[in-house]
């Protein structure tokens, strides 16, 4: 093989893989959905502290979640490294959206200076996974 | 002297075959019919290199009901990147001109 084989061919494996990264920036509109769907969850459960409210934030749950999954599943690329990404977006999500929910409850029932800070924290982990994965479709491996 | 050309993978080197590997190597896992389209192949020749692919344990293959039909997602397995990384080793080797020895005058 020459010099400029080997170039073309690398130039090659740019222009596919810059083709293939750019159809992986789903995951960060995913991503900013699960954290603004979180924000309005944890405001109106936290906010409210009536049953209706509850029963309002788990609806908007329900409906946003099985919109994201079906967005989610009918993606045809999943981006590099976006097993981890994802498990750790969800996982760090999990643990701010449960103390955020027990302890405001319990706690700091109706409290805003909980409830807010609570809920913008909330969108934090899944949006900081989204912009990660849109960051790494737009660099070179 | 070692010449990089001798690193190159065999199976990897086919210019069609080096197109999907290096897709698959920017993506965890990617849908045949975008694999094909990015490729830009037909479908039986996109099949045909993945058999190859398969066959040497770089391409792992995983079909999923969607509804009624049924769709294949494909993803480059450990070996498969390592293979790929290597190989991009050795071309970038090539086309820097590293391996080109300059004969000493005198």
């Amino acid at each position: 093989m020459r010099q400029d084989e080997a170039l073309e061919t690398l130039e090659r494996a740019e222009t596919v893989g810059t083709r293939v990264r750019a159809l992986g920036r789903w995951y960060a509109v995913y991503g900013i959905g699960y954290g603004l769907m979180s924000m309005v969850v944890v405001l109106t459960m936290g906010l409210s502290q009536t049953l209706r409210g509850v029963v309002v934030a788990m609806a908007v749950l329900a409906v946003c979640l099985t919109a994201l999954s079906v967005y989610q599943a009918r993606q045809p690329v999943k981006p590099l490294g976006y097993a981890r990404l994802h498990a750790w977006g969800i996982g760090v999500w999990g643990a701010v959206y449960g103390l955020a929910v027990v302890a405001g409850m319990y706690l700091f029932p109706e409290d805003p200076a909980w409830w807010i800070p609570m809920a913008a924290l909330s969108a934090v982990p899944t949006s900081v996974a989204g912009c990660m994965a849109l960051r790494r479709s737009r660099s070179a491996v | 002297m070692n010449h990089p050309r001798s690193r190159l993978d065999e199976v990897i080197h086919a210019p069609v075959r080096f197109s999907i590997v290096a897709a698959l190597a920017s993506a965890t896992e990617i849908e045949f019919r975008v694999l094909r389209d990015t490729v830009e192949v037909t479908d039986s020749a996109l099949s045909k290199q993945i058999t190859v692919l398969e066959n040497a344990g770089y391409v792992q293959v995983r079909k999923f009901p969607v509804g009624r039909r049924t769709r294949t997602s494909l993803s480059l397995s450990r070996e498969g990147r390592t293979a790929f990384e290597q190989h991009v080793l050795a071309l970038r080797e090539i086309a820097s001109g590293a391996s080109v020895r300059i004969p000493e005058v005198g």
